[in-house]
């Protein structure tokens, strides 16, 4: 698969598998999710739909990669190293320039404090990973992606 | 394993030295919000790559490696029910689950169960009837959703337990104060020695054991948590070969069970 090497090794951003029939530009989706069997199925489902993907494995490298390249859609993991979910989407709201990306959050943390939480903070939906097919979070994003 | 030494670490001083009622709650909380996250995890990717191989995303399959798969993927989706059935079970006990209650149609939310379950009837050839007479029954201020699954687990029961070519009854009216359901089927019954233990956590009598594996023994408990928080009766006759009837007294005014068992455990947390 071709990888475009972005700000460093860590950040590759995969190209669509297919593009878009109507010409435009694919639209891009970055994920932050530290669980590789998670994210390959994301990286695999996303791009073979026609979407640009990019996989990190924490907060942190979300926020700087969407810094360098605005996502049109962030799928935020919550329980990772280095920065959490709730901790990114805190920051990501409190950036005028990236306040405005959608995130959907997609976890195994499912308690309704946690929904809660991540709803005030800013989340356009939360869905509990174990209890959701991959067809429904696909429908999901495309929801959001129009 | 390090998550689970990380919540005692966290909270080990609280729990060494005069921890109080609340701190103990929290900590109980907090360990199973990680333990079903922790098992939620393999078993969501677990589900998401075997759906990936179902619809062949990964290349065509032979027939019976696909059918293999799919019994793979319903034991993955057992299992992830029994976790979110754990989680439930922790978060009533703690008066944690919010009880909604709406006015609701019983006849209409007993129907859609019972269509639910229509295909298994069908498998087992069953003479599922439901004797209900709406112009009598009242719209019960209830939560539709716990309900339902009230409904849902005796049925399920029911038809788990018919024998091929058996019958199941349903069977509601009114009294005075209460919704009576019945919940009758003509199948293995319950044996003498099991019938004080039906209503226990994780609790199988022995011969569902044996004839059905995929029980998790929490069904009944909920049942029961929910109806007699709502200042319901459950109660039930059973003879092993002859049959089971399970009798539901609901309160045409039910109390709110959110409450009721914060009462009753003396849990003062939201």
């Amino acid at each position: 698969m071709k990888k475009i090497h972005l700000v460093r090794e860590n950040f590759v951003v995969n190209p669509p598998e297919k593009m878009p029939t109507s010409g435009q530009k694919a639209k891009f989706i970055l994920v932050a999710e530290d669980d590789r069997f998670y994210a390959n199925i994301y990286r695999t489902k996303l791009t073979r739909e026609g979407y640009e993907v990019a996989v990190v494995g924490n907060g942190a490298m979300a926020l700087a990669l969407a810094q360098r390249k605005t996502p049109d859609l962030i799928l935020l993991d919550l329980i990772m190293p280095v920065k959490d979910g709730f901790e990114t989407l805190k920051e990501l709201k409190a950036d005028p320039n990236l306040k405005n990306i959608k995130v959907l959050v997609l976890s195994n943390l499912g308690q309704p404090d946690d929904i809660k939480r991540a709803k005030e903070l800013g989340a356009a939906d939360y869905l509990i990973k174990s209890n959701v097919s991959i067809l429904e979070v696909l429908k999901k994003v495309k929801e959001f992606l129009g | 394993m390090s998550i689970f030494q990380n919540i005692f670490n966290s909270n080990k001083s609280k729990l060494l030295h005069g921890s109080t009622q609340r701190d103990l709650e929290a900590t109980k909380t907090e360990f199973i919000s990680v333990v079903t996250h922790q098992l939620r995890t393999p078993l969501g990717a677990m589900r998401w790559n075997l759906e990936m191989l179902l619809s062949g995303d990964m290349g065509n399959i032979p027939q019976e490696v696909e059918h293999t798969l799919q019994e793979i993927y319903e034991s993955n989706q057992r299992m992830i029910g029994l976790v979110n059935d754990l989680l439930n079970v922790s978060r009533i006990e703690q008066g944690r689950v919010p009880d909604e209650p709406v006015p609701t149609n019983i006849a209409e939310e007993i129907r859609t169960a019972i269509r639910e379950i229509e295909v298994l009837s069908k498998v087992k050839m069953l003479d599922l009837r439901l004797e209900i007479d709406d112009r009598n029954l009242p719209v019960v201020n209830i939560d539709p959703k716990r309900f339902h699954e009230v409904i849902q687990n005796l049925l399920s029961n029911a038809l788990k337990y018919s024998r091929f070519r058996g019958t199941v009854i349903i069977r509601v009216r009114k009294d005075l104060n209460y919704l009576q359901i019945n919940v009758m089927d003509n199948g293995m019954g319950i044996p003498r020695v099991d019938q004080d233990k039906i209503f226990s956590r994780f609790f199988r009598a022995s011969n569902a054991v044996i004839s059905d594996t995929e029980g998790s023994g929490l069904g009944l408990y909920l049942v029961k948590l929910y109806v007699e928080g709502w200042g319901g009766k459950v109660n039930f006759a059973s003879e092993e070969r002859k049959g089971s009837v399970f009798t539901l007294f609901l309160p045409l005014q039910p109390t709110n069970y959110t409450l009721s068992t914060k009462l009753a455990t003396g849990n003062s947390k939201p």
